[in-house]
C-alpha cells in the first residue's frame, strides 16, 4: 500500500471514529428525552388538571368567604395588612421612607431599539416604580431595588443573549416584559433565577416552570377564553341578540396559533358540543358555528381577511392581537361597510390605544375591549376604592419618578409599573430577608386572596396544567362610548370552558 | 366566477402600492443604474414626515444628534405648529420637499461617488441606506409608528358592480390615482427632453455625454422623482397599508421589484400594470388558497403561495426575457474588491483558534464577564455563515441576499432529522422524524442546503449583478413562507421553533449550554472553532488552486473566462453549492447554539445584514468574515464589549444608523473593508511585540531556522500550556491580575527558551529602546485620545468608568490614526503609480468596460 493510500485509510478510519464518537453516546440526549417525556406526560395530565382546576374555581366561588378566611390564616397577618393598606391607599402601617439596605439586583429584559418592535415605556415604568418603591416604600424589605436593564431586539438569538447576560450579572430575579420567542426561560432556570412575566404572549410564558406570568388577564388563557365567554354569553343580553355565528380572526403567530386553537376554537367546540368538556356550559349552543381567519401581523392589506369575516355573516366578531394590527383590521372592516352596531366586535385589551380609538371615530363607538380589574389607565373621576388608589398612584407617582408624560397612558407603561408594585407587595409578605427566590415563593403561594396592584388578585398556586405559569386569568370587559372606556358587568373567569379537554396546540 | 372577479378587484388597492413603488424603482434604475433596496425606506421617511407634521406639528430632519453634549446639539426637530397639529396641505408639501431633499442627498452623497463602482458596491450601499433610514426613523419618530389617516374619502359601495359585495371607495380612488400617476410619469419620460435624455443615458451613458447631457444631473433629477413619487404613493395608499413601520414598508420592496422586472426595469406602464396584477393575484390567492389547495398533493402550497408569488413572477420573467433584461451601461466600472491569496493560513488558523479557545476558557463561569462566552459562540456561528459569502461574492462576484435562507434550510432539516415525535422546549406540538444522531442529521441538513444552492444558482447562469440580487431576495421570501413557516412541511406553524438536540462527542456534551444552562460551554467554542478553521482552510486552499483562479476569472469577466476554456456555468454552480453548504453548516451550528431555531432567525433582512456586514468587514477576505462575525448582531463580541464597557452611554440606540453609515462609507471609500486595516494592525503589533519583548526575536528567528521543528513543538506546547494554566489559575479572582500573571509566566518561558536557543534577542536594552520609540510614536495620539475620553464621556453619560472610557478614547484615536495613515499611504501609492504610468496610458475604450459587471 502506498504512503498516500495509507494516509487515506488512516484519515478514513479517524473520520469514522469521530462520527462513531459523535453518534455513539447519547446520554445527554437521553436525559433530554426523559425530560421531554415528562413534559408530554405533564401535557397528558393537563386535561385532568384543568378539570380539577375548573372544579376548584367552582368550589372557590361557592365557598369563597370561608376559603378566604382559612387561607388568609396561612399568611402572616401583619404582612397582609400592610399589603392591603397600601393597595387600598391607606397609609396606615405601610412602610415609608428610603430603602438603605443591601441592594437587590433585578434584571429586566425588554424589547428596545429595534424597528421591528420597541417598547421603552415598559422599562421606563419599571424604573419609575422602582425609584418610587426605593424612595417612599422602603424598597423590598429595606433593600433598595437595582434595575439591570438588558435591551433586546426582536430576534431569538438576542432573547437568549439577554438571559445569558442577566444571569451572568447575578440578578436575583428576572423580569421578562414581553418576548416573542420564549427561548430564554431555560437559561434563567439553569441559574435558579425566577422569572416574572409582565405581558405573557408565547406558549412558554404560559407553561414554563419557575415562571410567573402575572400580567393582567394572564395572556391568552384568560383573555381568549374570556372573549369566547363574553361573546357567547353576556353579550346576548347587552346587545339583545342570539349568538350562533362567531367570526374569530386571529393573530397568525407562534403563540397565536396555540391560543386560537386551544383557547378559542376549542371552547367554541365545547359550547356547540362537538368537543366534550366538563364545563357547565358544554353543549349549551348546539347551533353555534364559527370561522377562524388567520391574520399575519403587519400585513400589507387585511381587506381580504375582513371580507372573509363579513362573508360569514357573524353575529359577533372576536379578535385578539397586538396594538396596531387590531386597528388595521377594524379599519378594513369599516371600509367594507361594517359597524359595531350591526355586528358587535370584542377586542382584547392589547388593542387598547386611545389615539386609535379616537381616530376611528364612529367606527369604534360601541366596540368592546377586555380589561382587568383596577385598570390603571382609567380616568380618576368616578373611580373608588382600590381602583381609584391604584390608578391615582400610577398616574401621579410614575411621572414624579421620571416616566415621560407622553408615554404614561400606554398599556405597557401600566404593565411595567404594576409589575414592580406587585413584586413589592409580594416582598411585604416575606418573613426575614427579602430575596429573589423568596419573592418567587410568595408569588407561587398566591391563591387569589390578596389584592393585586392594578389587576385581579393573583392566583399562581391554582394555575391549571399545562398553563402552570399563569397567575391571573380573570378579565373584565369595557365598552368605548366615543370618549372613554366604561366597564360592563363584573369579572369573567372562563377557564372553566376548557376544563376536561385535551390540549389542542395546532 | 363573480367571486374570482371580485377577489381580483379587491387586490387592486394593494396592487396600486406595488405599482407606484415599482415605477419609482424603474425611475431610479434608469437614472443611475441602481436597484434601490432602500426605496421603501425612502418612502417610509417621507410618510413619517407627513404624519408627524400633520398630526404632531413636528418635522424631523433625516439625521440624529450624535454630539456627546447637552449644551451643543445638532438640530433635528423643528416644531411647525405649537398646538400639535398642522394643516394637511403644508404637511404634504413639507413631506414631498423632504423626499426631494433625501433624493438629492442619496444621489450626491452615495450613488454619485459610486457611479463607477461594481454593482455589488451599489447594492451594499443601498442596504446601508436602508439600515441608516430605519435607525434614524426609530430615533426620531419614536416607537409608536403612526396609523395613517386617509387623505382620500373613506366610504363604502355596498354592492360594487352588482357583484353583491361591499367595496371601499378609497380603493377606487387609489387605483385611479396610480393609473394617473403612471401615465404622467410615462408621458414625462416619453415626450419631454428630460425623459429622452434619461433614456439616452440609460442606454449609453457615453453617447449621452457626447450629445451634451450630464448623466449626473439627470441622475440627480431622477433620484428626486423616485423619492418624491414613492412618498406620494405611500401617503395616498397608506391607509390601506395599515400600520406604517420601517420594516413593513421596506418589505414592500420585494413585490415592487418583481413588478419592476415585469417592465424589464425600463417600462413604467408595464411595471405598473405588473404591480396592479401582482396585488390582484396575490389577494385572490390569499382569499382562495384554503379551497384551491385543499388536497393532499397541493396542501403544502396553501401557506406560502401568496408570499412566493413575486419569486414565481421573477422566474417566469427570466425564462421569457432572459438576456433581454438590460444591464445599464456606464462610462467605466471598477473591479470588485481585491481578493488576495491567503498567506500563512495555518498560522492564521492557529492564532484564531488559540485566541478563541483561550477566551472561551477565560470567560466560562467568569461572573458578569460570562456574557463574552455567549458573544464568542455567536461570533463563531456568524463567522461561518459569512465565510459562505467569501466564496460566492468575494471570489465569484455573485450577489446573494439569501445566505440566511440556506442556513435556515439546513438548521430546520437537521432539527427534523433529529425529531422523534416528542414536543420539546417551547414547542409542545410533537414533530415526527427519524430521530437521527446529530452528525448524520447535520450532514443531511447541509446536503439539502447544497441542493437548494445549486437550484438557486441556475438563474445565475442567465443573469448577474443586481438582477441576481433580486432573484435571491425573492427566493429568500419564498423559502420563508413555503418552507420555514409551512406547517404542512415542518409541522411548525407561524414560526414556532424547531428543537435541536445537544451534540455529544464520545459522551461529552459539546453543546453550547453549560450545566447551569448558560451559553458558556468552552467545548462548543472548540467545536465551532474547529469547524470555522476547517472551513477557512478549505476556502484558503480553494483560492490557491485552479478552482480559485477559475472563480476569479469568472468574477472578472465571464466572456473572457469562457473564451479561455472555463466552464462558467459549472464554476458558478460549484460556487453556489459550496457557499450554500457553508452557510448551511453555519445554520446547523446556530441550531446547536440556540437549541431552538425559529424562522425568525432566517428572515431575508438577516441576509441583507450579513451581506452588508461582510462587505464592511472585507468580503474577499477570510479574516474579514471572522471580523464580520464578531461585529454582526447585538450578541456578537464587539457590540457586547461595547455594551458592557460603556453601559449607560446609550450607544446601542445609534447602532442601526451608525452601521448603515459605516457600510455606506466603506462602499465609497474602501471597498476592501476593515480586514486589511485589522491585518496590518496585527502584523505591526506582532512585529513590534517581537522587538519589544526580550527573547522573542530569538524564538522567531529559530522558528524559521534549522531547529524549526523543535521550536514549533515548543510553541505548540506553550499554547497548550498557557491554555491549561489559564484554566487552572482561576483561583486568582481579579481577572486583570490573572491575565498579567499568565502573560508574565509565558514571557519567562520564552526567555528560558531563548537562552537555551543561544541568546536573548532583543536584549533588555534593545527592548527598552523599542518601548521608548513606541511611546514617542503613538504617545501623543494616545494621550489626546485619553484626555478626550476622560473629558467627553462624563458630559454625556451618568455611569462613567474612569478606567475604560479614557482607554476607549485611546483605542479610537489610534484606530483613526491607523485609518488616516492607510488612506494617505494608498493615495500616495496611487499618485505615484499615476505618475509612473502617465507616459504610457492606453486610450480609453469607446465601449463601456465589462470589468466587474458581476
Amino acid at each position: 500500500m502506498s504512503k498516500r493510500s495509507t494516509r487515506r485509510v488512516v484519515a478514513g478510519l479517524a473520520a469514522l471514529a469521530l462520527v462513531a464518537g459523535a453518534c455513539g453516546s447519547d446520554s445527554a440526549t437521553e436525559s433530554v428525552e426523559d425530560a421531554a417525556d415528562d413534559v408530554v406526560s405533564d401535557v397528558e395530565d393537563g386535561a385532568d388538571d384543568v378539570a380539577d382546576a375548573a372544579e376548584d374555581v367552582a368550589d372557590d366561588a361557592a365557598g369563597a368567604a370561608e376559603d378566604v378566611a382559612d387561607e388568609v390564616e396561612d399568611v402572616a397577618d401583619d404582612a397582609v395588612d400592610d399589603v392591603e393598606d397600601v393597595v387600598d391607599g391607606d397609609s396606615g402601617d405601610a412602610p415609608s421612607g428610603e430603602a438603605t439596605g443591601e441592594p437587590i439586583k433585578i434584571g429586566v429584559q425588554n424589547l428596545e431599539g429595534d424597528p421591528n418592535g420597541s417598547f421603552p415605556e415598559y422599562s421606563l415604568a419599571i424604573q419609575a416604580a422602582s425609584d418610587y418603591i426605593n424612595a417612599e416604600l422602603d424598597g423590598l424589605g429595606g433593600r433598595p431595588i437595582e434595575i439591570e436593564l438588558c435591551k433586546s431586539v426582536v430576534s431569538p438569538d438576542d432573547s437568549q443573549r439577554c438571559a445569558n447576560e442577566l444571569s451572568a450579572d447575578g440578578v436575583e430575579l428576572a423580569l421578562s416584559t414581553l418576548n416573542f420567542f420564549g427561548n430564554h426561560f431555560s437559561i434563567y432556570q439553569g441559574s435558579d433565577i425566577p422569572v416574572i412575566v409582565g405581558t405573557p404572549i408565547t406558549l412558554a410564558d404560559f407553561t414554563a416552570e419557575g415562571v410567573f406570568s402575572i400580567g393582567a388577564g394572564g395572556g391568552c388563557l384568560g383573555v381568549h377564553t374570556g372573549l369566547v365567554q363574553f361573546a357567547t354569553g353576556e353579550i346576548e343580553a347587552l346587545e339583545e341578540i342570539t349568538v350562533n355565528k362567531v367570526a374569530v380572526p386571529w393573530a397568525d403567530t407562534p403563540p397565536g396559533v396555540v391560543c386560537y386553537n386551544d383557547l378559542e376554537a376549542k371552547p367554541l367546540d365545547v359550547l356547540n358540543g362537538t368537543t366534550p368538556g366538563e364545563s357547565a356550559r358544554a353543549g349549551e349552543k348546539p347551533e353555534l358555528t364559527y370561522v377562524g381567519v388567520p391574520i399575519l401581523p403587519a400585513s400589507a392589506d387585511v381587506t381580504p381577511q375582513a371580507t372573509e369575516v363579513l362573508d360569514f355573516d357573524p353575529d359577533v366578531i372576536i379578535y385578539s392581537a397586538q396594538g396596531a394590527d387590531c386597528w388595521n383590521f377594524v379599519n378594513a372592516l369599516g371600509r367594507l361597510g361594517w359597524n359595531p352596531e350591526e355586528t358587535p366586535l370584542v377586542l382584547s385589551g392589547a388593542c387598547t390605544d386611545f389615539d386609535a380609538l379616537a381616530a376611528a371615530g364612529d367606527l369604534s363607538k360601541g366596540i368592546y375591549l377586555t380589561s382587568t380589574e383596577n385598570g390603571l389607565l382609567s380616568p380618576l373621576d368616578g373611580l373608588e376604592g382600590q381602583h381609584l388608589d391604584n390608578a391615582s398612584t400610577f398616574q401621579t407617582k410614575a411621572p414624579e419618578y421620571g416616566m415621560p408624560e407622553d408615554l404614561l397612558f400606554t398599556g405597557f407603561a401600566t404593565a411595567g409599573f404594576g409589575m414592580m408594585m406587585n413584586i413589592w407587595q409580594m416582598a411585604q409578605t416575606v418573613d426575614g430577608e427579602v430575596t429573589g427566590q423568596k419573592i418567587a415563593d410568595a408569588f407561587a403561594s398566591t391563591d387569589g386572596s390578596l389584592p393585586a396592584f392594578g389587576g385581579s388578585p393573583l392566583d399562581c398556586s391554582n394555575a391549571p396544567a399545562p398553563y402552570v405559569a399563569v397567575c391571573s386569568a380573570p378579565i373584565t370587559v369595557t365598552q368605548w362610548d366615543g370618549t372613554q372606556l366604561n366597564q360592563i358587568g363584573g369579572t369573567i373567569n372562563a377557564i372553566d370552558l376548557v376544563a376536561g379537554t385535551e390540549l389542542r396546540p395546532g | 366566477m363573480q367571486d374570482i372577479i371580485f377577489d381580483l378587484i379587491s387586490g387592486l388597492g394593494l396592487g396600486a402600492l406595488f405599482a407606484m413603488l415599482a415605477a419609482g424603482l424603474v425611475v431610479s434604475y434608469k437614472g443611475s443604474g441602481v436597484i434601490n433596496f432602500a426605496h421603501g425606506a425612502l418612502a417610509m421617511y417621507g410618510m413619517f414626515t407627513f404624519d408627524s407634521a400633520w398630526n404632531r406639528g413636528e418635522i424631523f430632519l433625516p439625521w440624529v444628534d450624535f454630539l456627546p453634549t447637552d449644551w451643543l446639539n445638532i438640530p433635528v426637530r423643528i416644531t411647525v405648529a405649537s398646538d400639535g397639529t398642522w394643516e394637511m396641505v403644508p404637511s404634504l408639501i413639507v413631506a414631498l420637499l423632504m423626499a426631494a431633499f433625501l433624493g438629492l442627498c442619496v444621489h450626491f452623497l452615495i450613488f454619485r461617488p459610486l457611479r463607477n463602482a461594481a454593482p455589488l458596491g451599489k447594492v451594499v450601499a443601498s442596504v446601508g441606506l436602508l439600515l441608516y433610514l430605519q435607525g434614524v426613523a426609530l430615533l426620531n419618530f419614536g416607537n409608536s409608528f403612526p396609523q395613517p389617516r386617509s387623505v382620500v374619502p373613506d366610504e363604502v359601495i355596498t354592492n360594487f358592480l352588482g357583484l353583491g359585495k361591499p367595496y371601499p371607495r378609497n380603493s377606487i380612488y387609489v387605483v385611479g390615482f396610480a393609473i394617473l400617476f403612471g401615465l404622467v410619469l410615462w408621458a414625462g419620460y416619453r415626450f419631454t427632453k428630460f425623459g429622452l435624455a434619461t433614456r439616452a443615458a440609460a442606454g449609453n451613458e457615453k453617447g449621452a455625454i457626447l450629445l451634451g447631457y450630464s448623466p449626473q444631473t439627470l441622475a440627480a433629477v431622477n433620484w428626486v422623482i423616485a423619492s418624491v413619487t414613492a412618498t406620494l404613493a405611500v401617503i395616498v395608499v397608506g391607509p390601506i397599508q395599515g400600520t406604517i413601520t420601517p420594516i413593513g414598508l421596506s418589505a414592500l420592496i420585494v413585490p415592487a421589484l418583481a413588478a419592476a422586472l415585469i417592465g424589464s426595469l425600463r417600462s413604467i406602464p408595464i411595471a405598473m400594470a405588473g404591480g396592479l396584477a401582482l396585488g390582484s393575484v396575490r389577494t385572490m390567492l390569499e382569499l382562495n388558497k384554503a379551497s384551491w389547495f385543499d388536497n393532499p398533493g397541493l396542501r403544502w402550497l396553501e401557506n406560502g403561495v401568496a408570499a412566493a408569488l413575486p419569486l414565481i413572477v421573477i422566474i417566469v420573467v427570466l425564462v421569457l426575457r432572459g438576456k433581454g433584461l438590460p444591464i445599464r451601461g456606464s462610462v467605466e466600472e471598477r473591479r470588485l474588491p481585491l481578493a488576495p491569496v491567503p498567506r500563512r493560513m495555518y498560522e492564521h488558523a492557529l492564532v484564531w483558534v488559540t485566541a478563541l479557545t483561550l477566551l472561551a476558557f477565560v470567560f466560562e463561569n467568569a461572573g458578569d464577564r460570562t456574557r463574552f462566552a455567549n458573544a464568542l459562540q455567536n461570533g463563531l456561528v456568524l463567522a461561518i455563515i459569512m465565510l459562505s459569502l467569501v466564496i460566492l461574492t468575494g471570489y465569484v462576484g455573485q450577489i446573494s441576499l439569501m445566505q440566511m435562507s440556506f442556513a435556515g434550510i439546513a438548521a430546520f432539516f437537521t432539527a427534523r432529522m433529529m425529531a422523534d415525535g416528542i414536543g420539546r422546549g417551547s414547542n409542545l406540538s410533537p414533530v415526527t422524524g427519524p430521530g437521527l444522531a446529530w452528525p448524520i442529521a447535520g450532514l443531511i441538513g447541509i446536503a439539502v442546503a447544497v441542493l437548494v444552492g445549486i437550484v438557486v444558482g441556475l438563474p445565475a447562469l442567465r443573469i448577474r449583478g443586481v438582477q441576481l440580487a433580486v432573484v435571491t431576495i425573492a427566493t429568500a421570501v419564498a423559502i420563508q413562507s413555503l418552507y420555514l413557516e409551512n406547517e404542512f412541511i415542518t409541522q411548525l406553524r407561524a414560526g414556532i421553533p424547531a428543537y435541536v438536540k445537544d451534540p455529544t462527542f464520545f459522551g461529552v456534551d459539546i453543546g453550547a449550554r453549560s450545566e447551569r444552562q448558560q451559553n458558556e460551554n468552552p467545548l462548543f467554542v472548540l467545536f465551532g472553532g474547529a469547524v470555522l478553521a476547517l472551513c477557512a482552510l478549505g476556502i484558503a486552499n480553494i483560492r490557491r488552486t485552479g478552482v480559485g483562479r477559475r472563480f476569479l476569472a469568472v468574477r472578472a469577466n465571464e466572456r473572457a473566462a469562457a473564451s479561455a476554456g472555463i466552464n462558467v456555468a459549472r464554476t458558478k454552480l460549484l460556487a453556489f453549492a459550496m457557499s450554500a453548504g457553508i452557510a448551511g453548516l453555519g445554520g446547523v451550528m446556530l441550531g446547536f447554539k440556540q437549541v431552538e431555531v425559529s424562522s425568525a432567525n432566517f428572515v431575508y433582512g438577516g441576509s441583507l445584514a450579513i451581506l452588508a456586514t461582510a462587505y464592511l468587514a472585507g468580503i474577499t477576505s477570510i479574516n474579514g468574515a471572522i471580523i464580520g462575525g464578531m461585529l454582526l448582531s447585538a450578541g456578537a463580541l464587539i457590540p457586547t464589549f461595547s455594551n458592557y464597557m460603556f453601559a449607560g452611554t446609550n450607544i446601542d440606540s445609534y447602532i442601526g444608523a451608525l452601521t448603515g453609515l459605516g457600510i455606506i462609507v466603506t462602499a465609497i471609500v474602501h471597498p476592501e473593508g476593515v480586514a486589511p486595516f485589522f491585518g496590518e494592525g496585527i502584523r505591526h503589533a506582532g512585529d513590534w511585540l517581537v522587538g519589544a519583548i526580550p527573547g522573542a526575536e530569538t524564538v522567531r528567528t529559530e522558528y524559521r531556522g534549522p531547529r524549526k521543528n523543535a521550536v514549533k513543538a515548543f510553541m505548540a506546547a506553550l499554547v497548550v500550556g498557557t491554555a491549561l494554566f489559564l484554566y487552572n489559575a482561576k483561583f486568582v479572582e481579579n481577572v486583570y491580575l490573572w491575565v498579567v500573571i499568565t502573560a508574565f509566566f509565558v514571557w519567562i518561558v520564552i526567555l528560558i527558551a531563548a537562552v537555551i536557543l543561544g541568546g536573548i534577542s532583543p536584549t533588555f536594552g534593545e527592548a527598552g529602546t523599542a518601548w521608548i520609540g513606541w511611546g514617542k510614536r503613538f504617545g501623543p495620539t494616545a494621550l489626546v485620545g485619553y484626555v478626550a475620553g476622560w473629558l467627553i464621556w462624563p458630559i454625556r453619560v451618568d455611569t462613567y468608568s474612569k478606567l475604560w472610557m479614557p482607554l476607549l478614547g485611546v483605542g479610537i484615536a489610534l484606530f483613526i490614526r491607523s485609518i488616516v495613515r492607510q488612506i494617505r499611504g494608498s493615495a500616495e501609492k496611487e499618485a505615484a503609480a499615476a505618475v509612473d504610468n502617465s507616459d504610457d496610458t492606453p486610450e480609453p475604450s469607446t465601449e463601456p468596460s465589462l470589468a466587474g459587471v458581476n
